[in-house]
């Protein structure tokens, strides 16, 4: 810590007291918890609202899994800090957060739970490289997202304190000393996530579509949360969620609907193809409808097929009519 | 058809890694792109360009992306950091820049025919960092970034502030102007190595929970708030740019290189 800084108190950034503000190392641990306490009483900053806020609407299409610690939570202990332990902190706004990694970490022990089938781990969780096979592995096709603090949030750290009751024993794999009870406990003071914080986790797949993907990985997700616990320290009871909500969004209408709104786009590029020269509008058009399913786009290319053919331009040496036929010709 | 160029900025709402793919043999395992000139982190046109295209082969993406047959229509330049947020005592963290940055923009502002920024840029001492007229970021007459104690100058750079806000943020504007500090080049360049968030990652084995032999690595990303500025130039398919968010750069299915789009005048 530099010199400039003795007098100030930490900051309230807790990823940057943590790292920065511990006074120094004394004995007696007392410069340890008085920055814990300080970081414990901290609330979440106020820039902090706008920026979730900002993140949640740029992820419109995800499934979010919503969930609140029922235990403390004790993530990224292994994160670099002056004290001990560390914790999972956001580097921008130092607030707690579930990490992506952690998260789809977490599920590959669900999907061993599940009993999923080879393709179904593929899809969730993507392929490591085989280097017998000479294969070279893939990328999951969903993105589990980093969970974010819920912006509501008061203060969401707590102090925390474990002891180890045998440190020589611990330390030298019993090489040294055996346990014994009348060995002095250790107390090691920390950072947890205190019980009824609350976290959204999205979950998206890059496909069209696809929510039945990200529904599913929200559900295991969120039995694994339930039961196997996420973080360090699960077998001492840290990591376990609950109050679960997934909320799904909205389904696109019905066909009906959507092929009734691509035909209302095709009848307006139409409307302003008149003569040869308007012809480019429709090779504009065409690559906009063609990843449609075939039922949806259909009548439009039919409308389309018919415009050209009455235009007497419906020729088949022609690049985009070939390309009409053929789309018409999917099924 | 003569040719067009657009500014555009891109905001990371989530760390970002574009990746070098190599080792940097330093404690960092995976460490992101940097200009080699300067060491400031960018992310490379062809990540951008990759996205952009999203794989697509029909004829109009070949005609604004580029063919085997043909080059594209549309150009774009690699995405420079405009702003990196480094942590604070005061309002959180700070949007960093430097009149190198600045300058460079403006240079390039004024070659594409662009209208290029007005106000004046000065030049910080190293121990100062210059401020609009409202900072949150000032403590005692500081501005206390991560290891560095640096003079507040508040009001120096009002007008800078104003400009930049408006051009980058629009309506949002506030909560940038009150955390712009313009500082000395050598001092950008130091947050630039050492103020990147860097993430130690595990892999566990999955019944014991123990960490497996070697499953231990560090990866750096550019955080979120970050933003980055690149130009778009060409005579069609600009139309391909006005996506409001996009995912790009390393480690993407947990979640890094989420982007929204910011300005874009013409």
């Amino acid at each position: 810590m530099r010199a400039s800084r003795l007098d100030l108190s930490p900051p309230s950034h807790a990823g940057l007291a943590l790292q920065r503000y511990l006074l120094e190392h004394d004995d007696q641990k007392e410069a340890v918890r008085e920055l814990l306490k300080h970081i414990a009483n901290t609330p979440v900053p106020p820039v902090y609202r706008d920026a979730f806020a900002r993140w949640q609407r740029s992820l419109g299409g995800a499934v979010w899994l919503e969930a609140a610690t029922r235990t403390p939570l004790a993530i990224g202990l292994g994160n670099s800090s002056p004290l001990e332990n560390g914790l999972a902190l956001h580097h921008t706004y130092g607030v707690p957060y579930l990490p992506g990694s952690a998260l789809k970490g977490l599920l590959r022990r669900v999907a061993e739970r599940y009993g999923l089938s080879q393709e179904e781990k593929a899809v969730l969780l993507g392929e490591g490289p085989d280097p017998k096979g000479k294969k070279q592995g893939s990328a999951a096709y969903l993105v589990y997202w980093d969970g974010w603090l819920d912006p509501q949030s008061e203060k969401p750290f707590q102090q925390d304190v474990i002891a180890v009751h045998h440190p020589v024993y611990y330390r030298s794999r019993g090489r040294q000393a055996w346990p014994t009870d009348f060995d002095d406990p250790n107390p090691v003071a920390f950072l947890s996530v205190r019980p009824g914080v609350r976290f959204h986790i999205p979950i998206t797949c890059p496909a069209e579509n696809a929510q039945d993907w990200p529904y599913k990985a929200a559900e295991m997700l969120k039995w694994g949360l339930e039961h196997l616990g996420l973080g360090g320290k699960t077998n001492a009871g840290y990591g376990y969620f609950g109050d679960f909500r997934i909320t799904v969004p909205e389904r696109l209408e019905s066909l009906e609907e959507r092929v009734e709104e691509v035909e209302r786009q095709t009848r307006e590029v139409l409307e302003q193809v008149n003569d040869a020269s308007a012809l480019s509008k429709i090779d504009n058009y065409l690559p906009k409808i063609e990843f449609l399913e075939p039922a949806v786009r259909r009548s439009s290319l039919e409308a389309i097929k018919a415009h050209l053919e009455a235009m007497k331009r419906w020729d088949m040496t022609k690049s985009r009519c070939r390309k009409i036929q053929t789309l018409l010709e999917e099924t | 058809m003569a040719e067009k160029a657009k500014l555009i900025f891109w905001q990371a709402l989530t760390p970002v890694h574009p990746g070098t793919g190599q080792d940097s043999g330093s404690v960092v395992d995976l460490p992101v792109a940097r200009e080699v000139a300067t060491g400031f982190p960018f992310i490379p046109a062809s990540s951008l360009k990759g996205v952009l295209r999203d794989g697509r082969e029909d004829e109009q993406a070949n005609r604004v992306f580029g063919s085997l047959e043909s080059a594209a229509e549309l150009s774009l330049t690699d995405a420079r950091v405009l702003f990196l947020p480094v942590r604070a005592y005061a309002g959180t963290f700070a949007f960093l820049t430097c009149p190198l940055v600045l300058e460079r923009l403006r240079r390039d502002q004024k070659a594409l025919g662009l209208s290029p920024l007005q106000a004046v840029i000065p030049t910080p001492g190293r121990t100062e960092a210059l401020l609009g007229a409202n900072p949150a970021i000032v403590h005692e007459g500081q501005v206390i970034l991560e290891d560095i104690d640096l003079e507040a100058r508040v009001g120096k750079v009002k007008d800078l502030a104003e400009e930049l806000g408006l051009l980058v943020f629009g309506p949002e504007a506030g909560y940038f102007q009150e955390r712009f500090a313009l500082v000395h080049d050598d001092v950008f360049s130091y947050f630039c190595e050492m103020g990147v968030e860097i993430i130690a990652r595990v892999k566990l084995n999955p019944e014991s929970k123990t960490v497996v032999k070697g499953g231990l690595w560090h990866e750096e990303a550019i955080p979120a708030e970050t933003v980055f500025s690149c130009f778009a130039i060409g005579t069609h398919g600009f139309e391909e740019l006005e996506r409001p968010y996009l995912q790009l750069g390393g480690q993407a299915s947990v979640g890094r290189g989420l982007l929204r789009r910011l300005g874009g005048g013409a």
